[in-house]
């Protein structure tokens, strides 16, 4: 258990995939709350408050699914996935740690945006 | 002695919606060989390498590891086994050095080989510290060469390895292959460059309308009328 979690954190493949996650789930993020940013009548009036737009739970689960599916399928860079696979690491394993990544990111994120508004957003 | 059959596809059949891909077709990869399967566009020649690596499921047919059928497997369960696959795409992650990946899949099953050797092998000592984007096509190709050798596998299962790469650089690549087999590692290859392949192959499967055939020596493929006139016009 110890060898296999030291290999995990050595393995310059894991360190890809989980900075990998991390840049996906950032700008789905980003996009996520520009386009509810834009999703009013007038752009200069959005009908969502910005902390929905920022923390709410369907902006947070919609940016959980598609950067978890985005990293695991990643058609863009289609060979990542199948270099993984060659070395034994299964889709679930992928799907997995992008879900671990993206809940951690998320979690660090809030607690940033807590210090910097000084409360709860 | 008999040389053991590492992996293969027993009489399996695909079929995608109405159309028949591959009819009761086999493949096997076996040890200190380098087999070719040849074949027209079309033929269901990568439909057969996919299933062969778990990458598909067949209709019917069999899967089998060491000679014990397997009722379904996937990449990751026969990469543990020992099985690589190549595809004919990219492979390698875009942002991280040959030698970083090189290092990965050799540590990741705990193999102890020299990967300055084997960058000399492919040709890639002067070009491994650089990133699969700043190579050209040929470099890419042998770079994930040198990736799949570095994590030691069994079988190396490569899907058109030469397309669009110059001659030169495909020499490099299947003398790697040739040495691989050599050392008791089992080739399967696929490609349409008869010129470059040829002269490396140990065995011939001629995959034809969804079927396959084997022919054996490379000589005994050409003398079949049928595979003369549908693969090699010029003969």
């Amino acid at each position: 258990m110890q060898r296999a979690m030291q290999q995990f954190w050595t393995s310059s493949l894991v360190r890809w995939h989980v900075r990998h996650v991390i840049g996906i789930w950032f700008v789905v993020r980003v996009i996520v709350v520009m386009a509810l940013a834009f999703s009013g009548n007038a752009p200069s009036e959005p009908q969502v408050p910005l902390g929905v737009m920022v923390v709410g739970t369907s902006p947070t689960l919609v940016s959980f699914v598609f950067a978890v599916a985005l990293a695991t399928v990643d058609r863009r860079r289609v060979g990542a996935p199948l270099l993984f696979a060659n070395l034994g690491y299964s889709t679930w394993w992928l799907v997995g740690t992008s879900a671990v990544v993206v809940v951690t990111a998320e979690i660090l994120a809030r607690m940033v945006l807590r210090v910097m508004v000084g409360g709860t957003p | 002695m008999t040389a053991p059959v590492l992996l293969a596809a027993d009489c399996v059949s695909k079929t995608y919606g109405s159309r028949r891909v591959l009819n009761s077709a086999s493949l096997r990869a076996v040890s200190e060989r380098v087999t070719g399967l040849l074949g027209r566009n079309g033929a269901g020649k990568t439909t057969l390498l996919r299933i062969l690596v778990g990458m598909m499921t067949p209709d019917n047919g069999v899967v089998r590891v060491d000679g014990i059928g397997q009722l379904r497997v996937t990449l990751h369960q026969l990469a543990a086994r020992g099985v690589f696959f190549l595809p004919a795409r990219d492979l390698l992650l875009p942002s991280l050095s040959v030698m970083s990946q090189m290092r990965a899949a050799r540590d990741r099953f705990g193999g102890t080989g020299d990967l300055a050797l084997l960058a000399r092998v492919v040709g890639m000592a002067e070009r491994v510290q650089q990133s699969p984007p700043a190579l050209s096509g040929g470099e890419r190709r042998r770079a994930e060469l040198a990736v799949a050798l570095a994590r030691e596998p069994r079988v190396l299962v490569a899907d058109e390895p030469l397309r669009g790469i110059a001659p030169i650089d495909a020499e490099v690549l299947m003398g790697a292959m040739r040495q691989f087999a050599a050392r008791g590692g089992a080739v399967v290859v696929t490609g349409h460059e008869l010129p470059l392949l040829l002269p490396h192959l140990d065995h011939i499967t001629w995959c034809h309308a969804g079927m396959t055939r084997e022919f054996g020596s490379v000589a005994a493929a050409h003398a079949d009328f049928a595979f003369r006139r549908d693969f090699m016009p010029d003969h």
